[in-house]
């Protein structure tokens, strides 16, 4: 059953783009017939061509016929491709066959009659023209045969699209199960839509590029190669997943909330300080909350001994990873491990790059060192909402809280190799300004 | 049977789609404000900056066949 669905779906993509070439194949066709008129009613003028209504007459009845014809090909193609948009992917029911089968067809005979007017066009101008002055020239001849031949090859092409899409569209017939899965597979439509219009516009690049060396058109060979060169970088830049920014908040305080209640139920009162290793313990940085309030710092003997990972000897202190740890991680892979190199300075030039445009987390970014005090001010933050929330708690206003102030102090303790502490966490009501001063301890 | 384009016209080509990635890079750039367009941006300046540094190398053929032209 999903093979066969599978199936049916790669054949209607196929019909589409199909259909798709056919149209764009006519609209070139109308270009380049204008170009043949343009020739016939300018360049045999020069070419001792006198204006007679007998032979003009004739010759703009079977150019409107061709006009016509031809704007009637557009029209029924564009009609079958949303039909089948609209049917799609059950587009081989009865319903989408009685729709777009007769548009297919009316549109085979107006390719038909393009093609005798056409030939009855080419008689009039290779037999009737001569009566009234003009005379042979290959200068004239060599253009004028050039565009023929290319109306009448894309005729042709348009008239074996649409055959084949008749084809292809009577193959096989549907299931009912191939029309209850299509809702599943609804939301993935858009991807696959994407895809087909990017192979579309590559194949029409192609086509117009190789159509240029015929009838030698710098504009087509420009137009191919622009059409070709849009469809790389439309597969290069993919659209990438962002989620809302109400969704970050509402999933990201409960879990700071709940370390909040505990930290205070377990009756640790001492200012939360982010350590860097090795004084952490670890390998990573590590926050340090002392149980009394004016509770020193542990020792590197007391941070080995440290119990379970997470107390320090006698319930001193707990040990908690920093919420903001991954996001400092992962700041750490763009700027390069930090080093004794990566200094403070050096920390503050690229912070903002950082954060503004690798991570697309702030509008902006600033970084102000006054030893032993580092002022960050961040404007419109994505977790300025998550800042003023966790800032009203009363010990995450801290390296617990915001994963970013949090992150952020991760990046300074590891490029000083000294503890940091939050001094203060401001975030503006409208969120749309942080200021964040760290201390160096 | 050769392809009716020279280097001048792949030289405007360049210098055009350059210029419109380029202006688009700028304007949906964090930097101006806007955080919300779900493209990948990283790739963008990476299209843009090698288009630019394409259309900057047949700008220098030109000038070099010019210059050994005279």
């Amino acid at each position: 059953m999903t093979q066969r669905r599978g199936r049916s779906l790669k054949r209607n993509g196929i019909i589409l783009i199909l259909l798709l070439i056919g149209l764009a194949m006519t609209a070139i066709a109308s270009f380049l017939f204008v170009g043949l008129d343009q020739i016939v009613h300018g360049d045999l003028y020069r070419y001792g061509l006198q204006f007679d209504y007998a032979w003009a007459g004739q010759y703009w009845t079977y150019s409107r016929f061709i006009t016509e014809s031809l704007a009637i090909t557009m029209v029924v193609m564009g009609l079958a491709v949303v039909a089948l948009l609209l049917n799609h992917p059950t587009c081989r029911t009865d319903y989408a066959k009685s729709l777009y089968f007769p548009l297919l067809l009316t549109g085979m005979v107006t390719v038909g009659f393009s093609v005798f007017f056409v030939t009855r066009l080419d008689y009039v101008v290779n037999s009737e023209l001569y009566r009234y002055g003009l005379y042979f020239s290959a200068e004239w001849a060599d253009g004028y045969w050039a565009h023929l031949r290319s109306v009448l090859f894309l005729f042709g092409f348009v008239a074996s699209v649409i055959a084949v899409s008749i084809g292809l569209a009577f193959a096989s017939k549907p299931s009912q199960h191939d029309k209850l899965t299509s809702v599943v597979e609804g939301h993935s439509r858009r991807f696959k839509w994407m895809n087909l219009f990017i192979v579309l516009l590559f194949s029409s690049g192609v086509a117009l590029l190789t159509l240029s060396i015929g009838v030698n058109s710098t504009f087509l060979a420009i137009l191919g190669l622009g059409l070709m060169f849009w469809c790389v970088i439309l597969l290069f830049v993919k659209p990438e997943k962002y989620v809302k920014k109400i969704l970050l908040e509402k999933t990201a305080l409960p879990s700071i909330m709940n370390l909040d209640r505990t930290i205070r139920e377990m009756g640790y009162k001492g200012t939360p300080v982010l350590l860097p290793p090795p004084f952490s313990g670890s390998k990573s940085c590590m926050v340090y909350v002392s149980a009394k309030e004016s509770g020193e710092l542990p020792s590197l003997e007391e941070v080995i001994s440290v119990e379970n990972g997470q107390f320090l000897k006698n319930a001193q202190g707990l040990f908690l990873r920093p919420t903001g740890i991954e996001l400092a991680e992962l700041a750490e892979k763009k700027i390069g491990r930090i080093t004794d190199k990566v200094n403070l300075q050096y920390l503050g030039r690229k912070l903002p790059q950082l954060l503004v445009e690798d991570f697309e987390l702030a509008e902006s970014v600033q970084m102000e060192i006054n030893n032993p005090i580092v002022l960050v001010k961040i404007k419109g933050s994505v977790y300025s909402d998550v800042c003023r929330e966790t800032g009203r708690l009363a010990k995450t206003c801290t390296p617990m809280g915001c994963p970013l102030c949090s992150s952020i102090a991760c990046l300074l303790a590891e490029s000083t190799h000294r503890p940091i502490a939050i001094e203060t966490d401001r975030a503006r009501e409208d969120g749309k300004l942080i200021s964040i001063e760290y201390r160096i301890l | 049977m050769s392809l009716p384009i020279e280097l001048q016209d792949i030289n405007l080509l360049l210098a055009v789609n350059a210029l419109i990635l380029l202006v688009t890079l700028e304007v949906f750039s964090s930097q101006s404000g806007n955080n919300s367009i779900q493209v990948n941006m990283q790739r963008l300046k990476i299209a843009a900056v090698t288009v630019s540094i394409l259309f900057l190398v047949s700008m220098a053929m030109r000038i070099i066949a010019i210059t050994l032209a005279l």
